[in-house]
């Protein structure tokens, strides 16, 4: 019987993962393929890596140990990103958590992400993740004046 | 050391603590034109004493301080936070000794500052003279009882004060405004001149705007190891990540020499232990055992037994006088005044208990790591523990409001205490900074993972973060000029400042806003809270297109009169949140509903009735779960009937006037578990078909002053 408990996900570099049906199915994409095609056992996820589809499944286990309990939670998500510091990694999670449809974890990193970018210059956030400034002087200018109070009692970095 | 054999010594001590932490003398934003953050009742300005001879470089030279409202200074009445102690009391004969202290000291006073009346509240709302502005977290309260002081030192005002410390007057202000305070040990400072709250907690402490990296005149540290004790539990009731407090509290006690390990601990267990008098102050009687009761019966009990010092103290004068105050403190005082205390000497031995209990954990070299107050404005029953001793240190901040953690000594340990903190103190602020920076480890490969991403993902992000940092993406580069349109939050925040000119920065402010409703489409929430003064039409333009959008969210904070509401809010069905604190007029009449609205809070609006007749006002929220109308003034209208099946917490501050003597709010909930209220007016609301499990009812009434209890508010 426990079998038809539990799914196995296929990463884009091939490596397969036993995951229950519960903590995959908090995945609206999973759940979707699990509805549309009853008999599989095996779902191949093209779009995510091995590395950041072990994320994933420890966040998701995660998730359906803590049930409904909301601190419980707050407590394993501290606990899942502590030490996530890594660019790569952080946003390739964010690129699985979005596709994958995990609306949970995709809010956790987005709050990462966001908190890292709050309160801090242009200059910064360009330097932080490698955005190119495409903008000429005086274009850079102008928008900027168009949204002059956005700039005011910025620190500099 | 020298303490334990004079404790007189403390305000060297002090004076050290003042000196270290000033030292790098910021520039101060001195006190140029009007304002000063609404921080002091008075100023004037105590000069120096003469310098002695042979003039000797004296510790707290070019220094500013403020006092509390609560300390004497000759000549000038003392005021207790009301103006009503002020007018029936005489001045001053003698400046309180620990004033002078300071003046000898080398500092300058600058004035009083505000605090909560008569000591007596923990919000920092002050009805007579106006709550002071908390300059870290203008939306947030300051914190009381010392809130002008903790505001005036934050703001840079001045560079330390004094003031009362009952239980976490001192520290609970200074986490909110995000600055150091210090409590010293029970007895150790001299009081004399120094209004008294409750004798046996009283302590006077000081709050200073922590500096922090260079650290001069460091006294030599005792080269015995420290202990410090996380109380583990304690943390776990707090919001604030532990990576934000205990980790960067463990990591440093790693890297400096002289501290073991740290040590964790239950510490509500050790405390129910411990304290065995503590066994009749539980309010839950099924769960003795647990350490968070525990720590709640201990607050109460402190709480209980200041009461009845307060009671004592000055009784005589409330009942005579009875004093103009604030519906929060007012509250408090009449509970305390109509309270008959039983069990006295247990209190007086739970006090007991708690000095041996902390001196058996801490002995002369323990450290004990708790959160200064369990998690802000609302939790107004934690105020931290009541500590021997303790310092409320400022760790960074938490989604924008200021975190701070308490270091706890034992009894008279103020000098290691205080050894400790400056020890720790500039690796704690460097931790923080380095865990506030997170990891922006800028990709080595260089690649712009940022911009390609899903623009669903990019909208997520930058609704997270406020309006005005989502904005500012507009120029990173040509990819991202538009990239924040895609917004569903809108959330801003402008205080206006004191400078001295303030029109071009409004009307970048007003074209700020303008550009946004041009832009974003697809709006949940709108937040705007603006401390300032706007044009009413502006105001009202912006609130009717909000509601055009459609949005679940809407929460407005503005202090000015004079906004009428669009009609539209009535037929804004999507609302599921609302808040407004804005003395705004809604006009109503007959039958209202939201039917999606699932909280509530309406802060100082007024609803007219626009058709007087005799039938009733009607609201009806299917889905409300939770309602909250502070000081609402009711007009035109003798009944308002509420229908709210799934309302289950009702708290309320009724209004000090009403039009009619039979004004009633019946309200229609049998869902209706929670319920309390206070303010002016008693026996406005009539709850329907409710079996209300927790019901408070507050009032105080000019004319004798009555409370309701429990059983009575359940009869209702």
């Amino acid at each position: 019987m426990a079998e038809e408990n539990t799914i196995t996900l296929k990463s884009s570099d091939g490596k397969e993962f036993l995951i229950s049906k519960k903590a995959a199915t908090l995945s609206e994409t999973i759940k979707a393929m699990v509805e549309e095609d009853n008999s599989s056992s095996v779902f191949p996820l093209t779009v995510v890596d091995s590395k950041t589809l072990a994320d994933v499944i420890t966040f998701l286990n995660k998730h359906v140990d803590c049930g409904d309990d909301d601190d419980k939670k707050k407590s394993c998500d501290e606990e899942f990103m502590a030490g996530k510091d890594d660019m790569k990694d952080l946003f390739d999670l964010v690129v699985a958590a979005n596709y994958l449809d995990v609306k949970d974890l995709l809010d956790l990193i987005c709050g990462k992400i966001a908190d890292m970018m709050q309160g801090k210059s242009p200059e910064w956030v360009r330097k932080t993740f490698n955005i190119q400034n495409d903008f000429s002087p005086e274009e850079e200018a102008k928008v900027r004046e168009e949204y002059a109070w956005a700039h005011e009692g910025v620190e500099e970095d | 050391k020298y303490l334990k054999s004079n404790p007189k010594a403390w305000v060297m001590i002090s004076v050290g603590l003042a000196g270290v932490l000033i030292l790098a003398k910021v520039q101060l934003r001195r006190m140029k034109a009007k304002g000063y953050f609404g921080a002091f009742i008075e100023r004037f300005e105590l000069l120096p004493f003469p310098q002695p001879r042979p003039p000797a470089r004296r510790p707290l030279s070019g220094l500013t301080f403020a006092i509390n409202d609560s300390i004497d200074v000759q000549g000038h009445v003392t005021g207790y936070g009301s103006s009503d102690w002020k007018r029936t009391h005489v001045a001053a004969g003698k400046t309180a000794r620990v004033v002078t202290k300071m003046l000898r000291g080398g500092a300058t006073c600058a004035g009083k500052t505000l605090m909560d009346e008569l000591g007596f509240g923990i919000l920092g709302e002050n009805t007579n003279y106006g709550t002071p502005t908390n300059p870290i977290k203008p939306s947030h309260i300051p914190g009381g009882s010392s809130s002008g002081s903790a505001v005036a030192v934050a703001a840079k005002l001045i560079d330390f004060a004094l003031g009362s410390d009952t239980i976490g007057d001192i520290r609970v202000p200074a986490s909110f405004c995000g600055i150091l305070g210090f409590r010293p040990s029970h007895g150790v400072v001299s009081a004399i001149g120094v209004l008294p709250n409750s004798e046996s907690l009283d302590t006077v402490g000081m709050q200073t705007w922590p500096l922090g990296h260079v650290l001069l005149r460091l006294s030599p540290l005792d080269p015995k190891r420290r202990r410090i004790i996380i109380a583990d539990d304690v943390f776990q009731l707090s919001k604030v990540p532990v990576l934000k407090t205990v980790h960067i509290v463990r990591k440093i006690t790693e890297k400096l020499s002289g501290y073991q390990t740290p040590k964790h601990m239950k510490f509500g267990q050790y405390i129910a232990s411990k304290i065995p008098s503590l066994n009749i102050f539980y309010d839950d009687l099924t769960n003795q055992q647990s350490g968070i009761s525990t720590l709640k019966a201990l607050s109460s009990a402190m709480f209980l037994l200041q009461r009845y010092e307060f009671k004592r103290n000055h009784e005589e004068w409330i009942k005579s006088v009875k004093p103009k105050l604030g519906p929060h403190v007012s509250s408090r005082v009449w509970e305390a005044i109509y309270t008959v205390q039983e069990n006295v000497e247990s209190l007086y031995k739970v006090r007991m208990e708690m000095r041996a209990a902390l001196q058996s954990l801490l002995k002369d070299d323990g450290i004990l790591v708790i959160p200064t107050a369990a998690d802000g404005p609302l939790e107004l029953n934690s105020r931290g523990l009541p500590a021997e001793s303790g310092v409320a240190i400022p760790l960074g901040q938490h989604e924008d409001s200021p975190i701070s953690v308490s270091f706890i000594a034992s009894h008279r340990a103020d000098k290691f205490l205080l050894d400790t903190v400056l020890d720790m103190y500039s690796s704690l602020q460097e931790e923080v900074n380095i865990v506030s920076a997170s990891s922006p480890l800028p990709d080595t490969d260089g690649e712009d993972r940022i911009s390609n991403l899903p623009i669903n993902v990019i909208s997520d992000i930058l609704s997270l973060m406020s309006t005005k940092d989502a904005v500012r993406t507009s120029v990173l580069s040509k990819d991202w000029e538009y990239k924040w349109a895609s917004i569903h939050n809108i959330e801003i925040e402008y205080i206006e400042e004191l400078s001295v000119d303030q029109s071009s920065e409004k009307t970048n402010f007003v074209n700020f806003v303008e550009r946004i409703f041009f832009h974003t489409k697809n709006l949940k929430s709108f937040s705007l809270t603006y401390h300032g003064e706007l044009e009413i039409s502006q105001m009202t333009e912006w609130i009717t297109d909000v509601l055009r959008r459609n949005v679940e969210s809407l929460k407005m904070i503005y202090p000015h009169k004079g906004i009428v509401l669009p009609r539209s809010f009535l037929s804004c069905t999507s609302l599921r949140k609302l808040e407004l604190v804005l003395p705004c007029t809604l006009k109503v009449h007959g039958s209202n509903s939201f039917p999606n609205l699932t909280t509530l809070y309406l802060g100082s609006v007024e609803i007219l009735n626009e058709c007087f007749d005799t039938d009733p006002l009607i609201f009806s929220f299917p889905v409300l779960e939770t309602c909250e109308l502070v000081t609402c003034n009711w007009m035109n209208v003798t009944c308002v009937e509420i229908y709210a099946p799934a309302l289950t917490t009702l708290n309320s501050v009724t209004p000090f006037f009403r039009e009619f003597d039979d004004f009633s709010i019946k309200i229609h909930g049998d869902k209706i578990a929670k319920f309390s209220s206070s303010g002016g007016l008693p026996e406005i609301f009539v709850l329907i078909g409710s079996q209300v499990i927790d019901a408070e009812l507050l009032y105080d009434d000019n004319m004798d002053g009555f409370l309701i209890d429990q059983e009575t508010a359940l009869r209702i």
